[in-house]
């Protein structure tokens, strides 16, 4: 018997399959989006209940938004289970990276439970083609993460190592891993780039911003002429770590150090929250198109990325900043809006009929001074906990 | 108002070489200072406060032009602000105040001899903060150097120019600079030179500051902190007992914007038959909506309005969001209580049924918060306040007052477990 669940997967991954490509087809992907969050509230207690509330809220003061069905805050995922599954049908659950637990200890990490990888499999593989590897096949990969074996909890290894089986040259060999439970091996980087240069084969370094900046610390004035067509995709970002770089100084010392041309440097976007993943539009342009055009993150077809005023909740203007809020059809088994906390603006390639964008600006600023009070919770973390009381009507 | 971490306009930036003369120069108007009767001195703080609270005076006019801006509070509550906290600032209350730290000496063993120069570092967050910060210490005879927040010091300027003008004497001992917090040079400047040194700020300021101060310097800390509210049943005995409790809870949660260290986060509900929190915070929406009206909450940053959107998400999926604009509280259920973001959001939470396990829940919920518990406002009468404080465990040492009081705290009470001149008074021997 073909259940909800089914169809709706179907029309999904038959979108993903027509859009993956490139192509955009935003009617179809706002009329799925529509259907797949009434099915989610349906059948997703936390997203049912924060639906219902929205309505009431909206209907009171907040004024309509037709056709953007309420998003669930990213947090949420921190403190409840978010799947229209039973715990028992998970096959994997990603969790956060547990950098803001660190720096908050009393902080949950956020879970993000599936049932079925196939539609995270086939998002990944499909806007990976299309914006990291659009003209080759299968190249050298050198990963600057931990392998899936290592962290299985972690989305981005898990993609990173399906990146492996679906682009990776030399399948027998495979990928160069330099990141294990020691942290950066910069002895097996080195070999890595080194062997990728006598070769004169073209070699993707893919992992996160924070080991770059390791790497780039460990490797301090060694340069490498990696070979044509080498590229660097990185990653998040450096919440709740010591250390931050400005991307552009990043992408700069990236350049200097492995001598990938600017463009060929593409930031990731991608979330435990989420299935799929944007990637700056760089590397897409310098190989195909006349210009390269702004740096900006690109969405898939299946994707929504709208910067939205934090407190009505509607779409920003064109340019003004917001925060990021993402529909992700391929978010079929959890919920498919979803809120960030990151600040950012829509990206437009003027005059060159190219795809728009996002930019992501990081965490916003404050303007006016916090409270000592909302310092205190960072210290304190959550520590008011009450005792659990008798369960009676009110 | 300065720009971020800069000195006004008009006045060369801060050096170190230029603190520490304004430095010696407060220290050696401290005899004059002292020369004065405590009444003198009391009638020249009132003749300030008034002078601020008029709004047709300069300070006072500039006041209402500034605040807002740089506070990012609204008009309205900037004005309550200045009312409540500056009307309450009267001879009797200074001269009491005055009259109780020079009575802690036996004259006949020891002399009571005030600082001769008091360091204090202000936050940014409640600007009438600088009011028992300035005046407490210039009240008993201690010159004041203060840093101002580099985000906002329009209002210890403001002060400062008030009693410029309304007493010349006073004024001469009190100075504010400004500058950016961590510059380790201008800090070290600052504080060298104080036998007492009060630093408003987050625990990690107050470690940083205290390692920096003199090694013989008082340190008077006043770290950063939250605010608790408590019902007991019997309080919400009638509707309009409800509605009492609900709006004197409204005005604490409002008050400031809720970004005070006496600000409550989360309200803690005794059940009973005809009462629980999910109805009390029901009451309580409804009275944050009332307030609104008559103090509207400051527009919000991205950040703010970002953490806002977190927590009322996480609120509406797991319990029980009531939010209209400007304002929300959640029930959650008998889940662990999750502090707010402040801005006006604030959680409510049953502590159990009966007034006795009531209470022990209240206690083992505060408890963890230790000294950063900075208010206990309880909806019940003076005895009740006082019971409980009784049985507070250290280091819980909050303020216990009325609800409806938590953001109006008297120049004398005590805060952070201590009175008002501690630290500010020293003593010589006479044996």
């Amino acid at each position: 018997m073909t259940t909800a669940r089914d169809a709706l997967g179907r029309e999904v991954a038959a979108l993903i399959d027509r859009l993956g490509g490139g192509a955009s087809d935003d009617g179809a992907r706002d009329a799925l989006i529509d259907r797949v969050a009434r099915y989610q509230r349906e059948r997703v207690e936390p997203y049912g209940r924060l639906c219902a509330q929205r309505d009431l809220a909206r209907a009171a003061t907040l004024g309509a938004t037709e056709g953007w069905p309420p998003a669930l805050p990213t947090d949420v995922f921190r403190y409840v289970r978010v799947a229209s599954h039973d715990a028992a049908r998970d096959v994997r659950v990603f969790r956060t990276s547990g950098t803001t637990a660190q720096a908050d200890p009393a902080r949950a990490r956020g879970a993000h439970p599936f049932c079925d990888l196939a539609l995270y499999d086939r998002a990944a593989r499909a806007w990976a083609r299309h914006l990291l590897f659009p003209d080759r096949e299968r190249m050298a990969l050198v990963m600057l993460a931990p392998p899936e074996r290592d962290t299985p909890d972690s989305s981005l290894s898990y993609m990173l190592t399906r990146f492996e089986a679906w682009f990776e040259r030399d399948a027998r060999r495979g990928s160069a891993w330099v990141v294990g439970e020691h942290g950066l091996d910069l002895d097996s980087l080195t070999a890595g780039l080194e062997a990728a240069t006598r070769r004169g084969e073209p070699v993707a370094l893919l992992g996160t911003s924070f080991a770059f900046v390791h790497a780039l610390e460990g490797l301090r004035d060694r340069r490498f002429a990696l070979p044509e067509g080498s590229r660097v995709m990185q990653t998040g970002g450096f919440k709740g770590r010591a250390r931050a770089v400005a991307p552009d100084a990043m992408r700069r010392a990236l350049t200097a150090a492995f001598g990938v041309p600017d463009p060929f440097i593409v930031a990731e976007y991608g979330m435990t929250e989420l299935s799929s993943q944007l990637y700056e539009s760089t590397l897409r342009d310098a190989l195909f198109a006349a210009e390269v055009g702004p740096r900006r993150l690109l969405a898939p077809g299946w994707v929504r990325a709208t910067p939205v005023d934090p407190e009505s909740l509607g779409p920003v203007e064109a340019g003004t900043p917001g925060i990021l809020r993402i529909d992700d059809l391929a978010n079929l088994d959890s919920v498919c809006a979803v809120q960030t906390s990151d600040l950012a603006r829509s990206v437009q390639a003027e005059g060159t009929g190219a795809r728009a964008g996002v930019e992501v600006l990081g965490r916003a600023p404050d303007a006016v001074p916090r409270g000592c009070s909302i310092a205190a919770d960072l210290a304190l973390g959550e520590h008011l906990r009450v005792a659990t009381p008798p369960r009676r009507a009110s | 108002m300065s720009r971020r971490g800069e000195a006004p306009p008009g006045e060369p930036a801060p050096t170190a070489a230029s603190i520490r003369a304004r430095a010696e120069a407060l220290r050696a108007q401290g005899a004059q200072l002292r020369a004065m009767s405590p009444a003198d001195r009391a009638a020249g703080i009132v003749a300030a406060c008034r002078t601020l609270l008029d709004a047709r005076s300069g300070p006072g006019k500039r006041a209402r032009t500034d605040l807002p801006a740089s506070t990012g509070l609204s008009e309205p509550m900037v004005e309550w602000a200045l009312q409540s906290s500056l009307a309450a600032v009267d001879a009797a209350t200074l001269l009491a105040m005055s009259a109780r730290a020079g009575a802690e000496a036996d004259e006949a063993r020891q002399v009571v001899q005030p600082a001769g120069l008091l360091a204090v570092v202000l936050a940014g967050n409640v600007f009438t903060a600088a009011v028992r910060a300035l005046l407490v210490p210039v009240l008993v005879g201690v010159p004041v150097l203060a840093k101002a927040s580099s985000r906002d010091d329009v209002f210890p300027r403001l002060l400062l120019g008030a009693l410029r003008e309304a007493a010349p004497p006073l004024g001469a001992a009190l100075d504010v600079v400004t500058f950016e917090g961590g510059a380790a040079a201008l800090e070290a400047s600052l504080l060298g030179g104080a036998d007492a040194v009060g630093v408003y700020g987050s625990d990690a300021t107050l470690g940083a500051l205290r390692a920096t101060a003199p090694p013989g310097a008082t340190f008077i800390p006043h770290g950063h902190g939250l605010g608790v509210a408590f019902v007991p049943g019997d309080a919400l005995a009638d509707p309009d007992a409800v509605r009492r409790v609900a709006d004197a809870v409204a005005l604490d949660v409002a008050a400031y914007d809720q970004r005070g260290c006496l600000s409550p986060h989360a309200v803690l509900v005794e059940t009973t038959r005809e009462q629980g929190p999910q109805r009390f915070a029901r009451a309580l929406a409804e009275a944050l909506r009332r307030v609104e009206d008559r103090l509207p909450r400051g527009p919000l940053g991205p950040a703010a309005a970002t953490a806002q959107l977190q927590w009322r998400g996480v609120a509406a999926a797991r319990g029980l969001l009531l939010e209209g604009d400007g304002y929300a509280v959640s029930y959650e259920g008998p889940t662990p209580l999750r502090l707010s973001p402040g801005h006006r959001n604030v959680s409510v939470a049953s502590c159990g049924e009966g007034r006795e396990s009531a209470t022990d829940a209240l206690i083992a919920a505060i408890a963890p918060l230790g000294a950063h518990l900075k208010a206990l406002g309880v909806a019940g009468d003076e005895a009740a306040r006082a019971a409980l404080a009784r049985r507070l465990p250290a280091p819980l040492r909050p303020r216990v007052c009325a609800v409806g009081a938590m953001q109006t705290p008297p120049l004398d009470c005590i805060m952070d477990g201590a009175l008002p001149w501690d630290g500010l008074l020293g003593y010589v021997g006479l044996t």
